[in-house]
């Protein structure tokens, strides 16, 4: 191959790699995701900022509590007691997957896969 | 040096293109695999290690077997390996790949691999095998870039390559050695649970990848202007006289073990294989073929005759490869778990997607190989 | 995310020092997720056989656990994934009930389930720590943390695990899955966990809730006052290929 070939094509490959971020500069930007909000209560078990940059890691560290530590004490967070559990606490105020989780998940293309396993059942849903 | 894997004649693009059209079918397949889980498979609760993984231990031992044309050269000074020193080493990378690729087709979680190393357990011999085949990869692919490529530019390899050289030697014993450990230390698998399961392997080890070395020198003479030697290939032919050997003989003992001691455990999977348990014998006949072949290889590639002739060679060669491949890339894996530990004689039989999937790895790696080939002997050629 | 990337540094930087050999093989584990030995709590159980064997056909205990853990209803036998199940006594222990001459003591089935070792070959073989031993003796599986390599099942004795060939969910109506236990997924081993969930709230395992026979006797098996120490007491009790030095957590009582 000639020179001139091989940097023509790398040019080609590496514009391909970058179309999507160059298209996406280009665009107006989306709406932010407007995830619903439980409307009886008020308190999450951390501030909301927080929660919302670092709810994986305070679900890893009750995940690793319950799993790998057999910790399973609830915690008590500003005089009400939750378990350390995804369906047994998160969901019982965030009662809607598809309202709460999906939207942001879903606008940003991540899709965590908790519920492989862990059971969302709508309609034993309140 | 690298543009020379994309300038090759018509037979070139050929074979890549057959081995590309054989690789597709088997990625194919694994996109069904990753869509239908692992049921697309023939294995089962009490088989639940097949032909990937079987594949895999083959395979550890052709990229271990480098060792054999590295060692007389660089520490015998062992002049007709010269020639193809580079060649085994591309051999063993080749093989390192393969080997990588059967254990993540055989996996349920694939795009959980990371965690080996993001919880690393240094208590399982899978753990250190990951380790130390990635150590492996790396040597050889460093060591045979850089003395091919010393070469290319017509200068000596550089001084730090040689350090490296002489620490893939105890490597590749390692890579080998540790992939034993991953059977020989179970309790209740008597197949496995043996102290020369590391020898053994070693053994199949020297004689299957030289074999297949071979073979490739025969081809590489025939279709290509380079000429690896004839002293080469029978030097080769010699060393797999004596690890055959070797392999026959460490066979032999297990069997003797067995059944001369008369423990039911130990003896209840060479049964399986060669006779059947409960009117189940599906492996039987490869256990046999393997059997037959290697008796008749051993008188090959004994006889000096018949070892020094390179007409007769290849077929030996061959026929020492097929009796290892289906001895340990077959029944040593499929038979260690036959009985269950509950005693259940359940038959394992490959599937088709198994099989096109094993196909497209072993396509991979001749891919790769063939691409390391033509730049080896474009080298060579101009140098 | 910062956090778990300065344990993912933490671990690479430990392994390294053991590469170097800096440290003992067993610190580079964290010392909760290893068994310690001499625990003051060693949960283990205790199967009468002189109950079970009487209650021919019986599978409540295993109706039971697989119903509350979301354990799949695969027809294929030989993807089968199970929990607790009943077995033939002469295939259970090979080495004795096996070599007797009645057959009809050799076909009588009872009660097989994860051993939960104290020496586990799985726990050894695991690459990623998936399944661990925990300080109270139950042989635990972390499904988050699995990667379907099998080993485990190679390695344990028993044949005691079972894989996910199949997506379980697929095996599991709607209305029978229990949502308050996860299923698994598609590619993942698992096994009986002795009711984590439940010991660590002070409750029993739920084969033994469910024997009507009081054929399955749990508890405290360093505890000298426990039910399962006083079930053991004077009565012969065998385990499963002891010989193999794997200290099964589990007693079947003659």
């Amino acid at each position: 191959m000639r020179k001139s070939s091989i940097v023509l094509i790398s040019a080609a490959l590496a514009a391909l790699l970058a179309s999507p971020f160059i298209v996406s500069l280009l665009s107006p930007p989306s709406p932010p995701p407007r995830p619903e909000l439980p409307r009886d209560v008020k308190e999450c078990v951390r501030p909301a900022a927080q929660m919302r940059a670092e709810h994986m890691v305070l679900l890893h560290q009750w995940r690793d509590d319950v799993v790998r530590r057999g910790d399973r004490r609830e915690v008590m967070i500003g005089g009400v007691s939750y378990a350390k559990s995804l369906t047994g606490s998160c969901m019982k105020c965030h009662r809607h997957k598809e309202k709460f989780c999906d939207r942001c998940h879903g606008a940003l293309s991540s899709a965590p896969k908790c519920w492989d396993c862990h059971v969302y059942r709508k309609e034993v849903r309140p | 040096m690298i543009q020379k894997a994309f300038h090759g004649g018509k037979l070139y693009w050929l074979l890549l293109g057959a081995l590309a059209a054989v690789a597709a079918a088997g990625v194919w397949f694994y996109l069904r695999q990753l869509e239908l889980g692992l049921s697309v498979t023939g294995m089962v609760r009490d088989v639940s290690w097949g032909l990937y993984i079987a594949q895999f231990t083959f395979f550890v031992g052709v990229a271990a077997s480098a060792v054999t044309v590295v060692l007389p050269y660089y520490l015998h000074d062992h002049r007709a390996f010269g020639k193809i020193t580079i060649m085994g080493e591309f051999l063993a990378v080749s093989s390192v790949v393969m080997c990588m690729l059967f254990i993540f087709v055989d996996l349920g979680q694939p795009f959980r691999v990371l965690h080996v190393f993001l919880y690393p357990s240094p208590t399982s011999p899978m753990f250190w095998d990951t380790v130390v085949l990635f150590g492996y990869l790396v040597l050889n692919l460093v060591i045979a870039w850089t003395v091919l490529g010393a070469e290319y530019r017509g200068t000596p390899p550089p001084g730090w390559v040689r350090p490296l050289i002489y620490l893939s030697i105890p490597w590749a014993v390692s890579i080998h050695t540790i992939t034993a450990f991953l059977y020989a230390g179970l309790p209740g698998r008597h197949l496995w649970l043996s102290a020369i399961t590391a020898a053994r392997f070693l053994a199949s080890a020297f004689s299957s990848g030289p074999s297949l070395l071979i073979l490739l020198c025969m081809a590489v003479r025939r279709f290509t202007t380079f000429d690896p030697g004839k002293e080469a290939i029978r030097s080769m032919g010699k060393i797999v006289a004596y690890a055959f050997s070797a392999h026959v003989f460490f066979i032999l003992l297990e069997i003797f073990t067995s059944f001369y001691s008369g423990v039911g455990s130990h003896r209840e999977s060479f049964v399986y294989l060669f006779r059947g348990l409960e009117g189940h014998a599906a492996l039987a006949p490869a256990l046999w073929a393997s059997a037959i072949l290697a008796l008749a290889a051993l008188v090959l590639i004994v006889v000096p005759k018949t070892r020094n002739s390179l007409r007769v060679l290849p077929l030996t060669v061959a026929m020492v490869f097929v009796s290892i491949w289906l001895e340990k890339g077959l029944g040593f894996v499929v038979g260690g778990f036959i009985p269950s530990p509950l005693g259940a004689v359940t038959e394992y039989r490959p599937t088709a997607p198994e099989i096109f999937i094993t196909a497209g790895v072993w396509a991979l790696g001749f891919m790769l190989l063939a691409a390391f080939f033509k730049v080896f002997i474009t080298v060579r050629r101009e140098a | 995310m910062k956090t778990t990337r300065r344990e993912l540094l933490k671990r690479g930087a430990k392994t390294g020092l053991l590469l170097l050999g800096g440290t003992a093989l067993y610190e580079v584990v964290s010392g909760s997720e290893l068994l310690t030995g001499g625990a003051p709590l060693r949960h283990a159980m205790a199967v009468d056989l002189r109950r079970c064997l009487q209650e021919e056909g019986c599978d409540r205990c295993a109706a039971a656990c697989h119903g509350a853990h979301n354990v799949p209803r695969i027809a294929d036998e030989l993807r089968a994934v199970k929990w607790i199940w009943k077995d033939e006594m002469g295939r259970i222990f090979p080495e004795t009930v096996g070599r007797i001459a009645n057959a009809e003591l050799r076909e009588k089935k009872t009660v097989v389930l994860c051993n939960h070792c104290t020496n586990a070959p799985c726990v050894r073989v695991c690459p990623t720590g998936a399944t661990f031993s925990r300080e109270d003796g139950i042989v635990m599986m972390d499904q988050h943390r699995c990667i379907g390599c099998r080993y485990c099942m190679a390695a344990c004795p028993y044949g005691s695990r079972s894989f996910n060939w199949y997506d379980p969910r697929r095996f599991l109506s709607e209305d029978a899955i229990n949502p308050d236990y996860p299923t698994r997924t598609r590619g993942v081993v698992e096994k009986c966990d002795f009711c984590a969930e439940r010991l660590d709230t002070g409750g029993r395992p739920l084969c033994v809730e469910a024997c009507r026979a009081g054929a399955l006797i749990h508890g405290n098996l360093n505890d000298p006052g426990s039910d399962l120490r006083r079930a053991l007491q004077g009565r012969f009790a065998l385990r499963r290929r002891a010989e193999l030095d794997t200290d099964p957590g589990i007693y079947y009582l003659l």
